[in-house]
């Protein structure tokens, strides 16, 4: 009995996880091999390195990662001068007051200083605003912890950097994500159907009290016919999808609309180490560098990690004989 | 056995204060236990050990945490990089909570098998009913301080929940978060509160310890102690073997603390709270989701009372009920070993209590089976919440009157069944 009622219970939890799986309005992402997943992954640190590269030279120009500083920079491989020299060569200063005490100069405008390593890496935008009013209302988000904030977080954003985009979405992507708008077009459509239908029952039963009312010569209310749904246009392009001008059809974006245009394209970034600049290996190694920002004491808790589960395999077993040899007398 | 203490000065110390006797009565070799208690009996030791970790994990946290709306985000992110280990402290607690709940419910789940919730130990179930309630709410409010968006949605929806209550539900809404909305306030009476909570909790546990003592633990048969014989003293035989289940437990939560520390917590609550950006889905932490099943369940006015005053009333009843449970159980034997129907509905309960837990992860309106889109999660909820308050209303008592128990052992010593394999 109690092995059918687990069966069951297994059952019902796998109908419902496949179930739910066809929901929503994405795409699931690709799944890429990264060498920070498992228990013994350690960061690529040359692939950080170059993605810090993308972020500087890309995604610096919107996007905040306002929990890194310079300093931080060590960790993945940049020696103290060369990270004393980005800090340095930073686009944006550091708010400070010249020796009078002023926060602004003669023309109104903020007196920064250059960036030093215990900084925090500045923000492109001094607030919300600004970064709105920069990029058509919409807020680029801040990318420390982008990571670990979405499910599958690194294969996600992945997926949408170098697989989701018009342009560079395969054949399969496309289909996959006609097919579930077109599901849930299908759904919505019915949903309404039916709810049209209760809509014209009563209609129906209104209309009949109306005509007696003024049959009968009393003031009433003409009651309003409901509207037919419209069928849903099926999606067969990426115009179908009905996106405003504003946003970008992406593939594995929640709504399929996404403000932020293709950021990355084969060669957007020159690397120095003569790693191949395809759009794939620029959204890898971006990703790799937000994953390392995500998380920077990942390697630290895996190692310590690996060397307590050692330690408690061990003590368990010499537990277990203790206990024996405690119990031998009882049992 | 009594207690012989040898050195000179404990032996002085004894005297002036009976310490040392005091914890041989508790967990030494003057308590017996009985002889035959199985592995599940090694969760309520557990638990004990995971709030000692969680208190002390705390603590080492509040050192580095700043309850400010504007600074609690980035503090918990300051003590997840800057802080020495502080990674390890916040991983820990984060993930204690979890594995306090796992241990209590297996604990819970145990007593509900075995009947330990029966006379003469009711009072000790009923405080662990108490533990279980402030447990809840200390985990509620520590959710709340970390301030990402599910801290400040999860905390927006359930303070919420008592502006059900009639006439005075807005003033007490009001009086919970100490403004018109979940703001700094109601971040800093949460800490305060999340501080005090848990060592209350370890005054409940005292007392929960102090009833249990009092007439010693249930065991799998289910039958009293008869004497001296069913029993052993808990220092050395359970001392053992706590401390190997303790290794075992230690590998389950290093394993997640260690390696998955972010698989039970959701993705969202690493964006900062956003009290004009409202998430798709606001869902509680694991542990709380049957519950949060239950409250939604309830899409329907019953006389006078409208849904959403019904669903907070069912979602507390699920746990309330727990109180007058020894006395809804009608049957005389404990254990569900010996008690046939019993057994198959305990596993049932079991199974409607996961069905209703991975309906409070689903949106109402989501269709359980993509074949049949009519029957959606709501629907498996109402029916899940029926099932629960049926099993203890209706099955409880009946079972009780019209089961046939098989027969009990003589005694712990001797379980050999008089008339067996008939």
């Amino acid at each position: 009995m109690r092995k059918s009622v687990l069966l069951f219970a297994a059952a019902i939890l796998l109908t419902t996880a496949s179930g739910a799986f066809a929901a929503g309005g994405a795409v699931h992402p690709v799944q890429r091999d990264w060498s920070h997943t498992g228990p013994f992954g350690t960061f690529d640190r040359a692939a950080v390195q170059r993605g810090f590269q993308v972020y500087r030279e890309v995604c610096a120009g919107c996007h905040s990662v306002r929990l890194l500083a310079f300093r931080n920079l060590q960790e993945i491989g940049f020696s103290e001068d060369q990270v004393k020299a980005i800090a340095k060569g930073w686009d944006i200063g550091i708010p400070t007051t010249d020796e009078d005490g002023e926060s602004i100069n003669e023309d109104g405008e903020p007196i920064t200083r250059a960036p030093i390593p215990s900084d925090r890496i500045p923000s492109p935008y001094a607030n919300e605003k600004q970064a709105r009013a920069a990029n058509n209302g919409a807020l680029p988000p801040d990318l420390s912890l982008m990571i670990k904030a979405r499910i599958d977080g690194a294969n996600y954003v992945y997926s949408l950097l170098a697989h989701g985009y018009e342009d560079s979405a395969s054949e399969d992507t496309l289909k996959e994500a006609f097919h579930i708008e077109n599901t849930n077009r299908k759904h919505a459509y019915e949903d309404a159907m039916k709810q049209y239908d209760d809509d014209l029952d009563k209609y129906q039963d209104k209309l009949e009290a109306y005509q007696q009312a003024v049959a009968g010569g009393r003031k009433a209310k003409e009651p309003k016919k409901p509207e037919e749904p419209e069928k849903p246009v099926v999606v067969e392009s990426v115009e179908d999808m009905g996106l405003s001008d504003d946003m970008n059809f992406n593939a594995f974006f929640g709504g399929w609309g996404i403000a932020m245009a293709a950021p990355l394209s084969e060669e957007a970034v020159e690397y120095s180490d003569g790693t191949a600049p395809t759009l794939e290996q620029h959204a890898y190694d971006v990703v790799s560098f937000m994953t390392w920002a995500a998380e920077p004491r990942m390697e630290d808790r895996k190692r310590i990690g690996i060397k307590v589960l050692i330690f408690l395999l061990i003590l368990t077993v010499l537990l277990y004989f203790v206990k024996r040899k405690v119990w031998s007398d009882v049992h | 056995m009594s207690l012989q203490i040898n050195n000179r000065f404990l032996r002085w110390f004894e005297h002036r204060l009976p310490i040392i006797s005091l914890l041989d009565h508790s967990v030494g070799t003057s308590y017996p236990s009985p002889k035959n208690l199985s592995y599940w009996w090694n969760f309520g030791s557990l638990a004990g050990i995971v709030l000692v970790v969680q208190i002390v994990t705390g603590i080492v946290l509040a050192m580095h945490y700043t309850a400010h709306v504007d600074y609690a985000f980035d503090s918990v992110e300051h003590i997840m990089r800057d802080v020495n280990y502080g990674w390890l402290m916040r991983y820990m607690h984060a993930n204690g909570a979890s594995m306090f709940f796992i241990v209590v419910y297996i604990h819970i789940f145990r007593g509900l098998y075995f009947g330990s919730y029966k006379s003469p130990r009711e009072v000790l179930w009923w405080l662990g009913i108490i533990i279980l309630l402030i447990m809840m709410a200390t985990a509620f409010m520590g959710y709340v301080l970390p301030w990402g968006q599910m801290s400040f949605w999860g905390a927006t929806v359930i303070t919420n929940l008592f502006s059900a209550v009639p006439v005075f539900g807005e003033s007490i809404v009001n009086w919970l978060w100490g403004g018109f909305s979940v703001d700094n306030p109601t971040l800093n009476r949460f800490y305060s509160l999340h501080y005090l909570l848990p060592f209350v909790l370890v005054g409940v546990v005292i007392l929960h310890i102090w009833a249990l003592h009092e007439h010693k633990s249930n065991n799998p048969l289910g039958i009293d102690i008869k004497g001296p014989q069913d029993t052993i003293p808990f220092h050395p035989y359970y001392t053992a073997k706590d401390l190997f289940g303790l290794g075992v437990f230690l590998i389950f939560f290093s394993v997640i603390l260690f390696f998955m520390p972010n698989s039970l917590g959701e993705v969202d609550n690493y964006i900062p709270a956003n009290p004009l950006v409202t998430p798709a889905h606001i869902v509680p932490e694991w542990y709380f989701l049957p519950f949060y099943a239950i409250l939604r369940s309830i899409t329907f006015d019953l006389w006078f009372i409208d849904a959403k005053l019904l669903g907070v009333i069912a979602m507390f009843a699920s746990i309330l009920i727990l109180f007058v449970l020894p006395w809804l159980d009608t049957s005389r034997v404990r254990s569900a070993r010996f008690r046939p129907v019993y057994k198959q509905v305990f596993w049932l309960l079991f199974i409607d209590v996961i069905i209703l837990g991975i309906v409070g992860a689903k949106a109402p309106s989501e269709p359980v089976f993509s074949a049949l889109r009519s029957f959606q999660y709501v629907d498996l909820g109402q029916i899940g919440t029926a099932y629960y308050f049926i099993h203890f209303i209706v099955l409880m008592p009946l079972i009780g009157w019209f089961e046939k128990p098989k027969p009990l052992p003589k005694s712990i010593s001797e379980p050999v069944l008089e008339g067996a394999g008939e």
